[in-house]
């Protein structure tokens, strides 16, 4: 479930409420150095004017003394002290406020309303209608009178103020709360798909091993990782089914060997006064634990094929006449049992490999043959070689293997008569198929055969990785 | 004949040395490797069962040491079953057999019986003559009473080996491993029908039998 909680700790939403935060934190830095910047622009920009004023003002002064003053700066129509209305058409007019006062700070001409300062100051003019502050600065005449000049604070600095201070609140109140709003329905849209997949992942644990994970089939990252997964499940579905495959192999084909020796042994203690049918139960016992010893020694070599440190050994195999001289034991075998075996083999190929398992492999195969075919079945060997790869077919022309238990006749104990009342042990197969790999031979069963027919594909031996 | 046992497993111990002794042979056991290497170098002995797996020194370990000392007494050795470089390193090593365990006592009275009487540097016959027996082992060819028996090369290697262990329990795994090569025990009965198909063509048309089968143990040619 995608509660609050779990999604508060989601990597989407942390990362998204992160990166978020940083914009944020770098927005207002921007913000807050370039507005105060432009804003002390603006005001170096007023107040070069206003020096520039006063720069005048002495010489004017000794000129033409105060009537030169006021005559200079306009203090017009014998009005000397501004009165409220001429501050608005001053204000239209140039932005400028001038006063001037005598030695004793009183007002002589201008605006009665600005105080000489060394520095430019802003000052709030106590005067209902005007809502700006004044940048002043005064300058100080050898009589002791002050010149003092006023500019408006422009409207770009108020401009700029509120855009400051409107951005500020806007990326902490608007943005922050919009973050984390994306944050949480990013990060749930993520948990939805997640959620799928850890569903499979809680289903499969608690043992159904066939649960997949849904696709949208979009192709998406989620897919690809259902995908994977999927995939994983596949192999692990497969691998258990070996196991289980194994210890009912085990179980069933190691319990009743042992039972019987079991039984016979009691037999034994039974009929200890007689010779005969001690000896009886001595041959059975030791015929079911030779078919015990059988199987672990498959499955020990098994082991030891599947380490891969036999490939080290391998040697150049004419596999030609190792068919031939196999075929040559088995054939009898056939005849015996009402068979037979064709020999098709060409002659001198060879491979790379472990002459003693190739030998164990062609001879579990004839042995598949001849146990599994129908009465007086064909069995075949062949072997050739075409488009550069050794092929070799070894088969029978019946019954052949259903095509359910097709797939699986290389597991481990596997057997396609699942009453496992044939005879085998179900490992022949996987210690063939164990035998090609190790060979990186194809093994395959063949279809649309009328029998149960094998087909390996060996490299041939080329001799060109041969370390002079 | 002097056996030396060298197993560290005391119950495995006792089982062969009850069972040899039924044979009339004198078994020391020692159950550490050193102990066995002083004794072999000490005493007189026919062979030698030695154990791959042993605490302090290894099977393989202990052949090399016995053939570097000059001490060639045979040796079987013991390996797990089924194990494929278990076999070349101990022959490699210089042992003359091994025997995979878990092992029928017959198996192990036939191997030790062959080892011991192999002698080394013994001169390779040309043909063998067992009653009225001949065979030519330079030109592969048989005959009984003077009539020439239609051997298949196999058969003919299968009577080439029991000629050669004349007296000797041949084992199934024996035939196996030596005349087949097969370092594996297969399913079907392809010791057996090359047997009967040998004796077909070697006895049965002929008065005497010179191959018998041995119950629980293989086949023999000629009187043990």
């Amino acid at each position: 479930m995608a509660t609050l909680s779990t999604i508060s700790r989601s990597t989407v939403f942390q990362r998204v409420i992160a990166s978020c935060a940083i914009f944020v934190t770098l927005s207002l830095a921007v913000i807050w150095t370039v507005g105060p910047l432009r804003i002390a622009q603006i005001e170096a920009t007023e107040q070069q004017i206003i020096d520039d004023i006063l720069e005048s003002v002495p010489f004017i002064r000794n000129d033409g003394g105060e009537a030169g003053l006021i005559a200079a700066y306009r203090w017009d129509d014998n009005r000397d002290v501004w009165t409220d209305e001429d501050i608005f058409v001053i204000l239209e007019d140039e932005d400028t406020l001038l006063a001037y006062r005598d030695a004793d700070e009183n007002i002589t001409a201008g605006f009665d309303g600005l105080w000489a300062s060394d520095e430019p100051t802003e000052t709030e003019l106590d005067h209902p209608e005007i809502d700006r502050p004044v940048i002043a600065k005064g300058i100080w005449l050898e009589d002791g009178s002050s010149v003092i000049a006023g500019r408006f604070v422009p409207e770009r600095v108020f401009n700029i103020q509120s855009f400051v201070g409107i951005s500020s609140i806007a990326l902490i109140v608007i943005v922050m709360p919009l973050a984390l709003l994306t944050g949480f329905f990013l990060s749930r849209g993520v948990f939805q798909r997640l959620e799928t997949l850890w569903e499979t992942a809680e289903t499969v644990s608690k043992g159904s091993l066939d649960a997949r994970a849904p696709l949208t089939g979009s192709g998406d990252e989620f897919d690809r990782l259902g995908a994977g997964i999927n995939q994983m499940l596949d192999k692990v579905e497969a691998l258990t089914r070996n196991v289980e495959a194994v210890s009912v192999g085990v179980a069933h084909d190691l319990k009743t060997p042992l039972a019987n020796i079991g039984g016979r042994l009691e037999l034994i203690r039974r009929d200890i006064d007689n010779p005969i049918a001690v000896a009886e139960h001595v041959d059975i016992a030791e015929a079911r634990l030779q078919s015990l010893l059988r199987i672990f020694d498959a499955l020990l070599r098994m082991g030891e094929i599947e380490t891969g440190k036999r490939r080290a050994a391998f040697q150049a195999v004419n596999l030609s006449a190792l068919c031939d001289d196999i075929a040559e034991s088995f054939a009898p075998l056939f005849e015996e049992a009402d068979k037979s075996l064709k020999v098709a083999v060409a002659p001198n190929l060879t491979v790379q490999g472990d002459s003693d398992l190739l030998t164990q492999l062609i001879a579990n195969l004839l042995e598949n043959a001849l146990e599994h075919s129908r009465d007086a079945a064909q069995a075949h060997i062949a072997l050739h070689g075409t488009d550069g790869m050794i092929c070799l077919e070894i088969g029978d022309d019946g019954p052949g293997i259903a095509p359910g238990a097709a797939e699986r006749i290389f597991e481990r104990f596997f057997r396609a008569d699942a009453s496992r009342s044939t005879a085998g042990n179900g490992l022949g197969l996987s210690l063939v198929k164990a035998i090609a790999d190790l060979h990186q031979a194809d093994i395959a069963l063949l279809e649309g055969r009328t029998g149960a027919v094998f087909a390996l594909r060996f490299q041939p031996d080329s001799g060109s990785y041969k370390i002079v | 004949m002097n056996v030396m046992l060298i197993e560290d497993d005391a119950e495995t111990a006792a089982f062969i040395q009850r069972s040899l002794t039924e044979h009339s042979w004198n078994i020391t056991w020692c159950a550490n490797p050193r102990d066995g290497i002083l004794k072999l170098g000490g005493g007189h002995y026919d062979c030698v069962i030695l154990d791959r797996m042993l605490p302090e020194m290894d099977g393989i370990a202990v052949v090399r040491l016995l053939r570097g000392a000059g001490i060639d007494t045979p040796v079987l050795m013991l390996t797990a079953r089924g194990g494929l470089d278990d076999r070349v390193e101990g022959l490699e090593a210089g042992a003359d057999d091994y025997l995979g365990k878990p092992f029928a006592i017959a198996e192990l009275v036939a191997r030790l019986r062959a080892v011991a009487r192999r002698r080394p540097m013994v001169v390779e016959e040309t043909s063998y003559t067992l009653a009225d027996l001949r065979v030519d082992r330079v030109g592969r060819k048989a005959s009984r009473n003077g009539t020439t028996l239609d051997l298949s090369p196999l058969e003919f290697k299968l009577l080439d080996f029991l000629l050669a262990h004349t007296g000797e329990v041949v084992t199934r795994t024996m035939l196996l491993e030596k005349v087949w090569g097969y370092s594996f025990d297969p399913k079907t009965s392809l010791v057996q029908t090359h047997m009967s198909r040998l004796r077909a063509k070697v006895d049965k048309p002929f008065k005497t039998e010179l191959i018998r089968t041995v119950r629980g143990s293989g086949y023999s040619i000629g009187n043990p």
